[in-house]
Order: structure tokens, then sequence, then C-alpha cells
């Protein structure tokens, strides 16, 4: 419960630091998705077998869900499966190391990005597909900022080891 | 096995009966989370503008320092003015009723605070929505007579801004003193282009884009932007022009809805 308690709290900051404050540390117009890369995080460093990362899923994906202009769900969907393939692939793999944090990583922002543009088409009923040098700034700005906060939780999780 | 399957199965299916359910009640629950982060969320936008105006004083020190010649220049300039207005109580409020008359002079208006801003596009959060008098389709204007959107959904105390740039938006507009009408479509991002417009007379970067009344969606002459970039074509009897918005999201607080126009 407590564990449930902390999520919703840290997922509901994490989210209006994401819509307000980081608003004004764009790139390009990117808006960093601190979101995103804590539910990647997150799947990393829990072991593949075990299913809180599909609870993380779904909060972050509520309060996504809350402050976006798609129909309720839609996040929670997305972050869901994504959850889902993280955990199939560490289970596949048999081992987590920075290189196959990388590859989730990188994957993660694509399939995060095809989702939304599937989803978008679908309610638009229009299919088009810009790729334009904004979705590379994006993949770019995300997957550094994933890459520093990655390092951070090691580092904190290896200091609270050894305490 | 089986039973495993079956216990998944319903657990799946109860989460997206239960997701689904959302829906009906997506207003009513958008409308209690905003409220309750509300005074949070303010001040995290507020703070984060600061923030970032600090780290890039420091970052563009050379670029200061040639604003600030410029700045001293005006500042003579606007010597006599200060003088006049010294007159009045308080600066903002000054500044604020000015604005206000300004705006207020052409349109009906409701003043709104920018909350936040959505996370999957060019969407905006208001505080203002049904009880303020707001319905969908209004537009959204900054106080210096420049568009940003419309209302694209409201709720009982806030309402969702659809920005121009979003890809889903399209509208009539012109370029300034030319004559020249063309359609401005979004192109997600904060990106605007103004498409199917003529060769001739020929447009120059920096030309001024307003709105037109046609279409009626929009006010004519309030600002959209300045042409940034022309994509020419030598097969194409029409061009593309990039948009450089006049507005900075970041830098907005508050914004002025069209009620009546």
């Amino acid at each position: 419960m407590k564990k449930i308690l902390f999520f919703i709290l840290l997922f509901y900051f994490l989210v209006i630091l994401q819509g307000s404050f980081l608003v004004h540390f764009t790139v390009g117009n990117i808006v960093p998705n601190l979101v995103l890369i804590s539910v990647v995080i997150f799947n990393f460093f829990e072991k593949s077998r075990k299913n809180t990362g599909f609870l993380v899923a779904v909060i972050a994906g509520f309060y996504l869900d809350l402050y976006s202009a798609f129909p309720m769900g839609v996040f929670i969907l997305s972050l869901l499966l994504l959850t889902f393939l993280i955990k199939k692939f560490f289970k596949f793999i048999g081992e987590e190391n920075f290189f196959y944090f990388i590859f989730s990583l990188f994957f993660s922002l694509i399939f995060y990005r095809l989702f939304l543009f599937i989803c978008d088409s679908f309610l638009r009923q229009s299919f088009y597909f810009n790729f334009n040098k904004l979705q590379l700034v994006e993949l770019g700005y995300n997957f550094i900022l994933g890459v520093l906060v990655f390092y951070f939780v090691k580092i904190w999780l290896l200091r609270k080891i050894r305490k | 096995m089986n039973l495993f399957f079956k216990k998944n199965f319903l657990i799946i299916l109860i989460g997206i009966l239960i997701i689904s359910s959302f829906n009906f009640y997506q207003k009513e629950i958008r409308n209690f989370f905003y409220s309750v982060s509300q005074s949070f969320q303010k001040n995290l936008w507020v703070k984060g503008a600061n923030v970032s105006d600090f780290s890039k004083s420091l970052f563009k020190s050379t670029v200061l320092k040639r604003e600030n010649e410029e700045l001293k220049k005006q500042n003579q300039e606007l010597f006599n003015q200060i003088v006049a207005l010294q007159g009045l109580a308080e600066e903002n409020k000054t500044l604020r009723e000015a604005l206000d008359v300004g705006v207020q002079k052409d349109f009906e208006l409701v003043i709104a605070d920018l909350i936040a801003k959505d996370l999957s596009g060019d969407f905006l959060i208001i505080n203002k929505g049904v009880s303020d008098g707001l319905s969908v389709g209004f537009p959204v204007i900054t106080a210096q007579k420049a568009l940003i959107g419309k209302v694209s959904e409201v709720f009982e105390n806030f309402s969702q801004v659809i920005l121009i740039s979003h890809p889903q938006i399209s509208f009539p507009a012109q370029i300034y003193e030319k004559g020249i009408t063309g359609i401005v479509k979004g192109g997600g991002n904060l990106r605007m282009f103004l498409e199917k417009i003529p060769r001739d007379p020929e447009t120059k970067e920096g030309d001024l884009i307003i709105t037109t009344s046609l279409g009626g969606n929009f006010p004519k002459n309030l600002l959209i932007g300045q042409v940034e970039k022309i994509q020419k074509s030598d097969i194409e009897p029409l061009q593309k022009v990039e948009i450089s918005p006049f507005v900075n999201i970041g830098e907005l607080e508050i914004v002025f809805i069209i009620t009546n126009f």
C-alpha cells in the first residue's frame, strides 16, 4: 500500500513538473518526457518476473491521460504495452546491463511516438506520418536525458545498497 | 494453464472496462484534478519561466551586451513616455489597464491564466471554463492581439486550448499589406506554414501574417507570425512559407479568450 501511495505521489509530481516547469526547458520546442523515461528506468531496474511495473504504467498513464487531449486510456494502454514488451525483452535476454538499457530506452521512445501517431490518426481518421527533424530532436533530447537519469538512479541505488 | 489465462483475461477485461468508464466522467475527473493542482501548477509554471530566463541569461552574455546597447538607445526614446506615465500609481496596474483598453475596445474578452501545457502536443490548459461563459471554438489571443489558438474542450472551471500550430488546424490568413491570401496549416510542435500562396507579388522573409475574416473562425487582423523561410518550387505555381510565431508559449502567463466578435 505504501508503495502504491509513493508511486501515486511521485508520478503526480512528475506529470505536473513536465507540464508546467519543463515546458520552459525545451530544445526545438520539445518538452522532455520525464514520465516515459521514469517508466522505462523503473522497468529496467525491476526484476522481469515482478509486476509492479504494470502498476507504475497504469498510474503514470492515468496522469498523462488527464493532461492530454486524447480520450482517457490511450496513455495507460501505451505504457502498459511498453512495460509488457520491456519485461518480455529482459526475460528473453536474461541479463540487465547498460547496453540493453540503451536499446530498451531507444525502442521505448520510438514505440511511444508511433503508438501516439497511430492513436491520433485513428481518432482523426486521417493517416499521415510527418517524419521530420523534430522527431529526431525529440528522440535525441529524451535519449540523453534518459541516460543521465539512469546514472543518477544507479548511483542512488548503489549508495542505498552500500548502506 | 487455462485457469491462469482465464484469470489474466478477466483482469485485463475489468481493467479495460474501468478505463473506458473514465471517459463517461472524463470532464468531471479532469476538472477535479486541474482544480486540485491549479496553484501548484501555476507556481511551477512561473518558477520554470524564472529559472529558464536566468539560465538563458548566463549562456547569452554577449547577446545581452548587444541588447543592452540597443536598450540604452531605446531608453532615451522612451524617456518622454515614462515621464508621461509617472502620474499613475502602479506600473503593473497601468500596463494592465492599457492592455485591457487596447484589446477590449475591439472584442468581448475573458482573461485566463495559463496553467499547463498539454503533454500530448500543441495544447494548453487555462483556468476558465463553462462557468466563465467559455465554449468550444472561442479564439484565444495575447494582450498584443496575437492569435494563439481556440478553445477545443471546456470543463466546468478549465478549458483546453488547441494551438494554431496543431496539425489539425487550418484556416485562411493573409500577408499584411500585400493582400496575398493563403491557408495557415499547423505543423506540430509549435511550427506553422502558410500554404497555397501565389508567387506574385513576391513574399519576403519578415512579412507579417494576419488573420482574415474568411472562414469566420477568427476575427480579422489578429497577428499570427512572420515569414521565416520561403519554400519555392520551380514546378509548382503556388508556394509555401514557414511561419515564425509571434508568441513564445514559455513566456506566456495570461491569455484572452474572445467571447464575441
